[in-house]
């Protein structure tokens, strides 16, 4: 399986990137000025263009690598979009992307940090800690940045953690009875082409939980809201057959990258 | 029906931001140079030029995702318009495709084109 590489600063893409969303609509206007529409599904695409500048070595193989394996326009491979959330449903971990232990009790509609009523209080009844994961079909080794907020009435604990196969890597950190963002960055060495993100609840414990969020970068951004749709695309190819690279000065290179989703 | 959502201001929009009003006249010009009019509308329709800069991720995610959720154009929606607070209740986006654009750290960029449906 392809995937767009993550450059050494564990970034996937650099500033400034452009993404285009495009619909497409069938619109038939009447003659008093009315307008009959039927939207074709179909021919949806994502497309983002990308500005890489600075490269090594490594990096620029990486790619290269990348667009000879994938034939230039011809093959696809796994994008990571740096303006999305690798989570899905990430208000919802009752929603069917997201495992849950047996002893986890969640309910739904708790006033969240922003004001709203997105949180989730998990209730482990328990006396084991428990888990509340999901696994997305994003490349194990890539470096990951996994967030939540979560507060609880009672000062304690909860683990998050990163996992792939037998490989973990988890942080225990404290929950208190004001909302904070807990961030666990990770990067595990297995090879694997699924990566899951959770949290372990402590048995006994309740903890209310708002906003997950998991990017392949060292840092949490600002919170994407997901429903269906995350950010990894699974369908991508480059958009030309011709990768154009600049060396700037020795071992530097710059090279603009188009991409987007394939029909 | 679905409202356009807010930035983390309140606002839906930016200076610079742009509103026009149009008519939809059908004119015949005769051969005696006169002209015979009627209107294709019954109303103005207005469209707004929004124009959104210094975005975080989190405003670009939520405009993009109700932009997806209307399918482009098609679907159509409730509009607060910035100038004067009226509540259009059927709009719909004017194109089909969403440019956005990151530049930095919270320097999110976009533009749409928001337009008041007739029928």
């Amino acid at each position: 399986m392809l995937y767009f590489p993550q450059l050494a600063s564990g970034a996937v893409t650099q500033f400034p990137c452009r993404k285009r969303v495009r619909q497409r609509t069938l619109v038939n206007v009447l003659a008093d000025g009315s307008e009959v529409k039927l939207f074709d599904p179909g021919a949806c695409r994502v497309e983002w263009d990308i500005d890489l500048a600075s490269l090594t070595n490594s990096e620029w193989d990486a790619i290269r690598h990348l667009f000879g394996a994938a034939a230039g326009q011809l093959g696809t491979f796994t994008f990571l979009d740096p303006f999305g959330n690798l989570l899905s449903w990430s208000e919802e971990p009752d929603a069917a992307p997201w495992s849950k232990d047996a002893g986890l009790t969640l309910t739904a509609g708790v006033a969240d940090p922003r004001g709203g009523t997105g949180a989730t209080r998990i209730a482990n009844a328990s006396g084991a800690p428990q888990n509340v994961a999901q696994t997305a079909a994003v490349p194990s080794w890539y470096r990951y940045c996994f967030s939540v907020w979560a507060r609880s009435d009672a000062a304690g604990q909860a683990t998050l953690f990163v996992s792939a196969g037998t490989e973990s890597a988890q942080q225990n950190l404290a929950v208190g009875p004001a909302w904070q963002r807990l961030v666990l960055g990770a990067q595990l060495t297995t090879q694997q082409d699924t990566t899951t993100f959770g949290i372990t609840i402590p048995g006994g414990a309740t903890v209310e939980l708002f906003g997950f969020q998991a990017e392949a970068q060292v840092g949490a951004s600002s919170y994407k809201a997901t429903g269906t749709q995350n950010a990894v695309y699974a369908n991508v190819s480059f958009l030309n057959d011709v990768l154009e690279m600049t060396s700037e000065a020795p071992a530097i290179y710059s090279c603009p990258v188009r991409i987007g989703t394939k029909g | 029906m679905s409202t356009f959502p807010q930035l983390k201001t309140g606002a839906v929009a930016q200076y610079p931001a742009t509103r026009t009003t149009g008519y939809a006249t059908q004119a015949f010009r005769f051969l005696d140079g006169s002209e015979q009019k009627f209107p294709q509308r019954g109303s103005a329709a207005t469209r707004w030029v929004i124009k959104l800069d210094l975005l975080d991720d989190t405003e670009m995610a939520q405009v993009c995702a109700f932009f997806q959720s209307q399918q482009g154009r098609f679907g159509s929606f409730s509009f607060v318009d910035p100038w004067d607070a009226t509540t259009h209740p059927s709009c719909s986006f004017e194109s089909d495709e969403l440019a956005l654009s990151l530049d930095g750290e919270a320097q999110g960029s976009l533009q749409l084109v928001i337009k008041e449906n007739n029928g």
